[in-house]
């Protein structure tokens, strides 16, 4: 027998996995062959890579996975392959076939399986000290728990804080998530009409310009803990809040004929301090929710007005959700542009 | 388990496909449990001896192929497969036909497949029914207006044979998906969808064949569904439209009522200064 390697038996040896044993068994066959005399056979074997011809393909710490089988089945060529697993934790696997499995696996399988396993010993040592991540890092488990919270249906997130906390069983990285995601969702709903994201002062704090007072939010729990009366820097100018409460009057007039349960808030965004010849921007708020959660259906309609001295612009979200025997929702959203010409009344005074 | 479930009950149902797998990399150990237990919308394959498609459940499986009902084989090819025996696959051939028939007169159109399993109750067998149609613009037919419009239909029934030998106990399990979304046009985008489950159990008499008896229990069961989705899909949510905001016959800014309402502030507006 002519070999090229101290031990023969090639592709068994250095390409199936050291946790398939028995895939290895048929080295039994192969010897059977092998000592037979009337045989010639030639295995020279197809050994060259295969190149993508991508990019970044001959940096340093990217290996063909002919390679890094032969590293860890302990092939004389690709013994000493400078593979660092430590430096990083991520791995990225190209390939679906059944090496790129065995890779994948030889790297996520725990240290005492491949410890009962022939691997080589220089790969069993690397593996030992691999700091290729094995699960999930909190960090991607807190913000994929952040998406189930903020894709909670109108007042149901706490049902969904709730199934997340079974899910996840770890208050640490359960708080992280709710800590980043009921502000983002209580504003986005618009819990109270003067909790959005205009009315902020600061993450916890909004302000109420009907009574001149800013409340403290807790979000997470999300009720108000307190108010207090509005400093002056914080109102808006005389001349402006002329205008502001002349229209929440009629807004609220408005809301009590269109939305049975709705809330409104005008308040202003831009300008808020300006004086008779500046402009400014006042935006209305509506938010109406009918949750009934024992009837199995909850939803909400939120729009918001900007009025400017020239131009305004309207969203309009609406989300019902209906789930007795099942799960119904309907998200819609819907832009309006409107402009009308008003004699200012400021000049009618004059 | 029971919290994962729960979560899917409230997340978008036009996102469950990204809620799942979601669950998927937080839950690794339940995985087979999460996948067995949560419909996601019928994905299709091609049948290339026969030239027809087929649909994909977690029933046909076996591995990483799927079984096409019509030539009762795997796609990509299994070697060892599993397949049903053979006086299951002769009642599978006959359901597979005769759906394929309803679905015609019923969806005008559409894919269908069925399959059959052996269950552990003695003489019992399971079957799926499966009916996927497309309404979109760009879906068969090509008359639908929506950007996406599918219907999924899952049909599980449970057969057991009763001990008098006479009649049979079934039990059918039918969940309808039914997803509607739009991006353009005036409307705004819009995107209603969502997932409807119900349970059916009858103990019937076995002269007419099993298939006989499951038919008309499907038929039965699409008619409640596609009624309950009439509904909820646009009763509830537009009961729920209703109350949230009333309507007003002519509000806009150039009507009646918006002409006086904006005379009114400008009043308020003139009161307060003079």
């Amino acid at each position: 027998m002519l070999e090229r390697l101290p031990s023969p038996f090639g592709l068994v040896r250095s390409g199936v996995a050291p946790d398939h044993p028995e895939t290895k068994t048929v080295i039994n066959q192969f010897t059977k062959i092998a000592s037979s005399s009337r045989l010639f056979f030639f295995a020279y074997g197809a050994e060259s890579d295969n190149h993508l011809g991508i990019e970044g393909e001959g940096l340093p710490g990217v290996f063909s996975a002919r390679e890094f089988v032969w590293w860890y089945n302990g092939h004389p060529d690709c013994a000493n392959l400078p593979i660092d697993l430590q430096s990083t934790d991520t791995a990225i696997v190209l390939g679906q076939g059944n090496v790129a499995i065995d890779v994948a696996r030889i790297l996520l399988r725990p240290f005492q399986e491949l410890n009962a396993t022939d691997i080589a010993d220089h790969a069993l040592e690397s593996l030992k000290l691999s700091k290729i991540r094995k699960e999930l890092s909190d960090e991607q488990k807190i913000a994929l728990a952040k998406w189930f919270l903020l894709k909670s249906p109108p007042g149901e997130i706490q049902y969904v804080a709730k199934d997340l906390q079974g899910v996840l069983l770890n208050d640490n990285i359960y708080l992280a998530a709710a800590q980043a995601a009921f502000p983002v969702y209580n504003k986005e709903q618009m819990l109270s009409v003067i909790v959005c994201e205009d009315e902020e002062i600061d993450a916890n704090h909004f302000i109420d310009l009907r009574t001149a007072q800013v409340a403290t939010i807790d979000h997470i729990k999300q009720v108000c803990t307190g108010v207090r009366p509005a400093a002056n820097s914080e109102l808006p100018s005389a001349y402006v809040e002329e205008y502001r409460a002349a229209i929440d009057t009629e807004v609220v007039r408005y809301i009590e004929e269109a939305f049975p349960r709705g809330h409104c808030s005008v308040f202003a965004t831009n300008g808020k301090d300006s004086d008779e010849n500046g402009g400014f921007e006042l935006t209305v708020v509506i938010s109406s929710a009918k949750l009934s959660p024992k009837n199995f259906c909850n939803g909400r309609w939120r729009s918001i007005w900007k009025v400017q001295l020239h131009g305004d612009l309207q969203t309009v979200d609406l989300q019902a959700h209906y789930f007795e025997e099942g799960n119904v929702q309907l998200d819609t959203a819907y832009d309006c542009k409107d402009s009308s010409i008003f004699q200012g009344p400021a000049r009618d005074i004059n | 388990m029971e919290a994962a479930l729960g979560l899917m009950r409230r997340m978008p149902p036009s996102l469950s496909r990204t809620a799942l797998s979601s669950l998927l990399l937080l839950l690794p150990d339940h995985s087979s449990e999460l996948l067995s237990l949560v419909d996601q919308p019928l994905e299709v394959l091609w049948d290339e001896g026969c030239g027809k498609q087929f649909l994909l459940c977690d029933y046909n499986r076996d591995g990483d192929s799927h079984r096409s009902p019509w030539s009762n084989t795997y796609h990509p090819p299994l070697e060892d497969g599993v397949l049903p025996p053979a006086h299951l696959r002769d009642l599978e051939v006959e359901a597979n036909e005769i759906f394929a028939l309803y679905r015609d007169q019923y969806y005008e159109g559409g894919i269908s497949s069925v399959y059959l399993w052996e269950t552990d109750s003695p003489e019992g067998f399971a079957a799926c029914f499966l009916i996927k149609k497309d309404g979109s613009r760009t879906g068969e037919g090509r008359r639908g207006l929506l950007e996406q419009g599918l219907w999924d239909a899952i049909h599980v029934i449970e057969v057991e044979k009763a001990n008098d030998e006479t009649t049979a106990h079934y039990c059918l399990t039918s969940t309808v998906m039914l997803s509607m979304k739009s991006a353009t046009g005036f409307q705004g985008s819009f995107d209603l969808s969502g997932s409807i489950t119900r349970q059916m159990e009858a103990d019937l008499s076995l002269s007419e064949g099993h298939l006989s008896n499951m038919g008309r229990m499907i038929e039965d069961m699409e008619s409640k569904l596609r009624n309950g989705l009439d509904q909820v899909y646009f009763g509830k949510t537009r009961e729920m439209v209703f109350t949230l905001r009333e309507p007003l016959d002519t509000l806009t800014a150039t009507s009646a009522t918006g002409q006086s309402i904006q005379h009114e502030v400008i009043n308020d507006i003139v009161r307060s200064r003079t």
